[in-house]
């Protein structure tokens, strides 16, 4: 185990903590496996009812860019507003007629027909924490305050909804978060992300060591260096041993569900096919080359191994407060020279990385690829909304009215949904609210929006509240 | 017959089938005639149906010949006199009297060869009796399901109707109905208002089919739509209260029918049957269903609550219900206290055997974990199970063998409740539930809050006391650090919930929006409540809400605070917990009064919500589960025993050391967990000792001891103990994966108890275990090193992790295993890692 202290935060919102932050951890029960289990032989089931050709499952690759991508530096350029608004880039033809992005994303210019851009976007939180909390969660928080912290009556994440009415029928997680740091545990407490009153056992699996590090492994699912498969074999022996002559023990329930994880964990720990799903190190050089060779890329990478393994959600957080070791999209300083460097570039490679591979791999159609941040920056540059550190180089939050992309899972690429107005201030045509957007998520996914899930205190609660699912994705006319 | 167990009959051996003769030759009634009855009573002896719209269920009791009561409502027979009065309805399958002209007359009830009457008078026949809307259509959209929480009820209504959650804000369902445009409720075409095609499904309704157009809820909303959907009229008499019927009943499978009905008690004095619009439903389906008309049918042993919910009211109606278990021979396990006649009474009722008292080891074990948080060393074991074997030598032939022990038991329960560890433990259960965090508190305050709390529990403060110092605390947070109760939680709202969570075990949270769906506690009683806290402040925090907390804070009065109702606006009088409203003398601390009423010895909620605590953490299960969800739906395992045990609690002066040792010196805390015929199923009348996980601070600690090497803990110096952190900054993954919470909720359920992967997954090639059994402090290196052979290694190591010496077979086997593995280390390594993930270990057991 490798432990860390915590760097100083580098959020905008100036919180600093330090704190105790474990690198290799793996969050606690994000497999959710009497679910697992109880998946797995539903699975079978249907494999035999349907012959062997039994459909893929729809999986999600949530891309989620904290801070906010700028709507009007990146897909929703505005060329004939002033300058203080429409800023230093400039836009591009895409294969799509009609469609402009920016400039320095060449490579998705090139595969514009594969996504579809949501250009109305909107909500009111100008805080990260409430404002993720939103757009993870698809319901709107109480406050929007800087310190909006997580609890454990929050509404769940949609991976921990997902895991809940969706589970992976493979033995996988359900739910993987990929993060450069243990963001919604310690540290810094981010909401958005964890199973709130679904209880802790639809958490994420949190992996957060660095997968573009040679020696990514993740710990739990590999033995210490000192035990071998084959003592780890003798030890198994040794414990049966001890536990036959200790019969009493099989007569509880409990013992008889801890029994089975064991045997489980034991397969995970020894069968080469269920540590396949991590082992990035399988992957060719060219093809992770082609990612690129970063944590974000490289976690977009493992990201696709991963729903090819059969887990159901995962998560790619972009922008770890603590020790993040990229830059991120919350751009309050230097707007222009951080995106057109660092950011746009190494988005613009693995975005467009990802939807080659998952096309050329046949699993497009059924992987549900989105990337958003919690809101987007403000139309006028070193505006100030919510946080008086941005300077005259930089844009603020801008929640009212912003653009994300959608891919694969059957949306119809080459299109944009919605309209702004002139400088991106405000929607036109067509809002999209995180609840609709949550219900689209789970329109994806196959699962009914009006489904209601139960809290700590058993009350019935929708997993969407007012929102309806934004069909004009997948070529339907919109909800009436 | 010579085994009159006559009630043990399927349902078909009703109708009348020979008897016949089990394998064994015993006669045995697989099937036979109706046992005959000695009595029969029904109910109601006399009924007055007001108006031509009343009704009223007829239940029908017949009393077999050893006493026990039978339904039998549904094969009577019934016969008016003059079915120009009144006339019988079975339509439904409740059988009720209905008014067929005005007058009076007797109806005639006969089952199994006996007869019973009923005097019916009908009046008013010919008056107009116009449908109410309070009284009967609330009540029918509730029954229909139209408001409940997944439909209409949903605050955000659906399809764009909202009507409140099950009735409980009928002016606004009132204007929702009829004042939203003049298609949901259509007074010039009745038949075509959307309220009652949609649940039809003459025309498509999302929510599906509901209704037919023979049920009564139809019935009652096409009336009052025709009849101009009106409001009731000035004057129409309140609900006072409502009547289950029949009453607490034992029923027996499998037979186990029950025929119930709802009984509206109005300020004008009337009754009204209104089973017909009351929602029905039953606390645990899978011991016995209940359907739209009342009829309960009993699925299998266990306690179970029939609810019968009308306008705002919910009554409870509880039911026993027995499943005969064929040559089941009463052995009455030892009484050693109180606590055993009150298990015992249930074990025998519902004919579960109890397992034998535990072996020394297992006990000795068993107490440890529940006492002190961890397992007893290897000396520790020795110590005990030497003075065990001592008194039972001591006591040779004259005395059974538990007898003996007995005494040595006691005297370790005696020993562990002193010790520091057990205040360290048991603060920490109260430092989950009291939210003791390092977010909202800071650090110095959480550790002082934390500190009184676990001195509390060392010195053995009163529990009333324990509450009073904590409800009624002011000043500053690192002072008095009990005043932190009112830095965790600030809103009255909160504070109330919390308050009534943790002392009174009564969860109101659900009645701050709306009246409590599944319990009598109405939005009026909860904002009375809250109005308690409505004058408690801060001062000197980190400034406006939202921003860091200060680490020192104040709590002051302020005594303009009020607290207003959600929906009304009225600022509320403060109103103790289903009782009056305290007289409050200008100037006094209204916390002050509560605490008083609170922790006095007649609390009818007090005493049994903290034994209850108490209970649970011992046994594993409490007697109401969750153990702070009291209400009449959720009925106790075992009432008797819950009574006696808070009484115990307040005629001891809430004295928790003795409560403990009332629990502990308990034949039922001591029986073995190891299973007899006839209990294995048993999860809830305590006939064995449950088994459960440890929880993650238990194991932590007992890991710990085991191998020697303690764990470092962030800001604590090396060696203090999991179960020793004071607040929640420390988050270590084994914690968090082994269930240790945040601490956001005052209540016990969000520590995870269910075992999962990564716990297994975290033992078995975890980091944290593996350092412990390779680290050249801990005591498997010092083993390793020395020269002891490996069978007294295998001694050893059984003695301090499982608290027992190894069975002959064990030690052989282990031994040779171990003795072909060249490195002496590895295997004493290896052993200890089986040890530690053998279930024995990880379990209490």
């Amino acid at each position: 185990m490798i432990s860390i202290k915590g760097g100083r935060t580098r959020l905008c919102d100036g919180i600093t903590r330090r704190d105790f932050v474990r690198v290799g951890a793996i969050g606690s029960m994000g497999l959710g496996l009497p679910q697992l289990l109880q998946a797995e032989a539903q699975a079978a089931q249907i494999a035999r009812a349907a012959g062997k050709s039994s459909k893929r499952e729809k999986s999600c690759i949530l891309f989620f860019l904290m801070g906010g991508q700028s709507q009007l530096d990146m897909w929703d350029m505005k060329p004939n507003a002033p300058e203080m608004i429409r800023g230093q880039f400039k836009p591009i033809s895409t294969n799509v007629d009609g469609i402009q992005i920016c400039e320095h994303m060449p490579e998705l210019a090139k595969r514009a027909d594969r996504f579809a851009i949501i250009r109305s976007m909107t909500h009111f939180a100008k805080n990260h924490a409430p404002a993720c909390y939103y757009a993870l969660s698809g319901t709107a928080p109480k406050r929007d305050i800087v310190a909006f912290g997580l609890t454990a009556d929050d509404y769940p994440a949609f991976g921990s909804v997902a895991s809940l009415l969706k589970p992976a029928t493979r033995p996988v997680p359900s739910y993987v978060q990929l993060s450069p740091a243990l963001i919604g545990d310690g540290g810094i407490q981010m909401p958005g992300l964890h199973a709130g009153f679904l209880g802790a056992k639809y958490d994420p699996l949190k992996v957060i060591t660095d997968p573009n590090v040679d020696s990514f492994e993740v710990e739990e699912l590999s033995l210490p260096g000192e035990v071998s498969d084959r003592r780890l074999g003798d030890r198994r022996s040794l414990l049966k041993l001890v536990e036959d002559e200790f019969p009493l023990m099989a007569e509880s329930k409990a013992v008889g569900r801890m029994d089975q994880f064991y045997q489980r964990a034991f397969n995970l720990v020894t069968s080469p096919d269920a540590r396949r799903a991590f082992n990035i190190q399988a992957e060719t050089p060219k093809m992770r080359e082609r990612y690129g060779r970063n944590i974000y890329a490289q976690q977009l990478l493992l990201a696709r191994r991963l729903v090819e393994s059969g887990v159901r959600l995962v998560t790619i957080v972009w922008g770890g407060p603590i020790n993040a070791p990229l830059d991120y999209w919350d751009t309050h300083q230097g707007n222009f020279p951080k995106q057109k460097d660092k950011l746009i570039p190494i988005f613009d490679q693995c975005y467009s990385a990802l939807l080659d591979d998952l096309k050329d791999r046949g699993m497009i159609d059924d992987t549900l690829v989105i990337a958003m941040g919690e809101f987007g920056r403000t139309p006028r540059i070193g505006q100030i909304t919510a946080n008086g550190g941005t300077d005259s180089t930089g844009r603020d939050h801008w929640p009212f009215c912003y653009s994300i992309t959608l891919a694969g899972g059957g949306v119809q690429g080459g299109q944009v949904i919605g309209k702004s107005d002139d400088t991106t201030a405000t929607f036109e045509e067509r809002p999209v609210t995180p609840e609709d957007l949550t219900a689209t998520l789970y329109h994806a996914l196959g699962i009914d929006h009006h489904t209601h899930v139960r809290d700590q205190l058993n009350r019935p609660l929708p997993i969407v509240r007012n929102g309806e699912p934004v069909l004009e994705l997948w070529g339907s006319a919109p909800h009436a | 017959m010579r085994t009159p167990r006559l009630a043990n009959l399927s349902p078909a051996c009703l109708l009348g089938v020979a008897a016949l003769f089990g394998a064994a030759g015993v006669a045995r009634p697989v099937c036979a005639a109706p046992a005959p009855i000695k009595s029969l009573a029904v109910e109601p002896a006399a009924a007055v149906l007001d108006g031509a719209r009343a009704s009223r269920t007829l239940i029908v009791t017949g009393t077999l010949a050893n006493g026990a009561q039978i339904d039998l409502t549904a094969e009577a027979r019934f016969s008016s006199a003059d079915p120009k009065v009144t006339r019988i309805d079975r339509t439904d399958g409740r059988p009720r009297a209905v008014p067929a002209g005005p007058g009076g007359t007797t109806v005639t009830v006969q089952a199994r060869g006996l007869s019973g009457t009923v005097r019916i008078s009908v009046k008013n026949f010919d008056a107009p009796k116009p449908v109410s809307f309070l009284h009967e259509v609330i009540p029918a959209l509730t029954k229909a399901g139209c408001s409940m929480g997944t439909c209409h009820g949903t605050p955000t209504g659906k399809g764009g109707f909202r009507l409140s959650l099950q009735g409980y804000n009928p002016e606004a369902d009132f204007i929702t109905l009829t004042q939203e445009g003049n298609r949901r409720v259509n007074r010039s075409d009745p038949g075509r208002s959307l309220v009652l095609l949609k649940p039809l499904m003459s025309i498509p309704h999302a929510g599906g089919k509901r209704l037919t157009e023979q049920m009564a809820e139809y019935r009652v909303l096409s009336r009052w739509i025709a009849e101009g959907a009106r409001a009731d009229a000035e004057g129409t008499p309140e609900l006072k209260r409502v009547e289950a019927v029949p009453g607490r009943r034992t029923l027996v499978l499998p037979d186990g029918r029950l025929q119930v009905a709802a009984l509206a008690h109005f300020s004008d004095g009337s009754v009204r049957d209104v089973t017909e619009v009351s929602k029905i439903t039953s606390s645990d389906d899978e011991i016995a269903t209940v359907d739209r008309e009342g009829r309960v049918q009993s699925l299998k042993r266990g306690d179970v609550a029939i609810l019968l919910r009308y306008e705002h009211e919910i009554v409870s109606l509880p039911l026993t219900i027995l499943k005969p278990v064929p040559g089941f021979v009463w052995k009455a396990p030892e009484e050693w206290n109180y606590i055993d006649r009150h298990v015992n009474a249930r074990l025998k009722l519902f004919q579960i055997p109890a397992s034998p008292v535990s072996e020394d080891t297992e006990f000795l074990r068993r107490v440890y974990l529940d006492v002190l948080g961890r397992i007893p060393t290897g000396d520790e074991a020795r110590t005990f199970l030497s003075a065990s074997q001592t008194a039972r030598k001591t006591a040779g032939a004259s005395l059974a063998g538990t007898e003996a022990v007995r005494p040595v038991r006691a005297k370790l329960v005696d020993h562990l409740l002193k010790q520091p560890e057990f205040a360290d433990f048991w603060a920490l259960k109260w430092a989950d539930v009291l939210r003791i965090q390092d977010e909202t508190l800071k650090d110095r305050s959480a550790k002082a809050y934390h500190k009184w709390v676990r001195d509390s529990l060392f010195e053995n403060k009163p529990l009333d006391r324990f509450a009073r110092e904590l409800i009624t605390a002011d000043g500053g947070s690192i002072a008095n650090p009990p005043a932190n109760y009112y830095r965790t939680l600030k809103e009255p709202n909160e504070l109330a919930e919390a308050t009534t969570q943790l002392f009174l075990g009564v969860r109101m949270a659900c009645a701050r929006c709306h009246n409590h769906p599944f319990e009598r506690w109405t939005q009026d009683e909860y904002y009375q409540f809250a109005a308690f806290f409505a004058q408690v402040d801060r001062r000197g925090g980190g400034g406006r809400r939202g921003m860091q907390p200060a680490d020192d804070e104040m709590v002051v009065l302020n005594p303009k605070g009020e607290v207003t109702h959600l929906r009304t606006g009225k600022v509320m009088q403060p109103r103790l917990l289903g009782a009056g409203f305290p007289t409050l003398p200008e100037g006094m601390d209204r916390r002050v009064v509560l605490a008083e009423w609170m922790t006095r010895k007649d609390n009818p909620f007090f005493g049994k919500a903290l034994a209850n605590r108490v209970w649970a953490n011992l046994l594993g299960r409490g007697i109401v589960e969750p153990i702070d969800d009291f209400r009449e739906s959720n009925p106790p395992l075992n009432g008797p025993l819950l009574d006696a045990m808070g009484a115990d609690l307040a005629a001891n002066g809430f004295d928790l050391h003795h409560l403990m040792r009332s629990i502990l010196n308990s034949r039922t805390y001591q029986a073995s967990s190891r299973t007899v015929p006839g209990n294995q199923d048993d999860e809830f009348y305590y006939s064995h000792s449950l088994v459960r996980t440890m929880s993650a601070e238990q194991l932590a600690d007992s890991i710990s001891q085991f191998t020697g090497v303690p764990d470092q803990f962030l800001g604590y110096p090396e060696g203090t103990r999991a179960t020793q952190i004071a607040g929640t900054k420390v988050r270590t993954p084994f914690l968090k994966t082994f269930g240790r919470p945040d601490r956001n909720l005052n209540c016990e359920c969000e520590r995870e108890k269910e075992p999962n992967l990564f716990q297994a997954l975290s033992l078995l090639t975890g980091r944290d275990v593996h350092r412990k059994l390779r680290s050249e402090r801990g005591k498997i290196a010092v083993i390793a090193a020395g020269t002891a052979p490996l069978g007294a290694v295998v001694e050893d190591l059984y003695l301090s992790a499982f608290s027992r010496p190894p069975t002959a077979a064990e030690r052989r086997k282990l031994t040779t295993a171990l003795a072909v593995v060249s490195d002496r280390r590895a295997a004493i390594e290896d052993l200890a890692w089986a040890l530690i993930n053998a279930k024995e270990f990880l379990f209490r057991h």
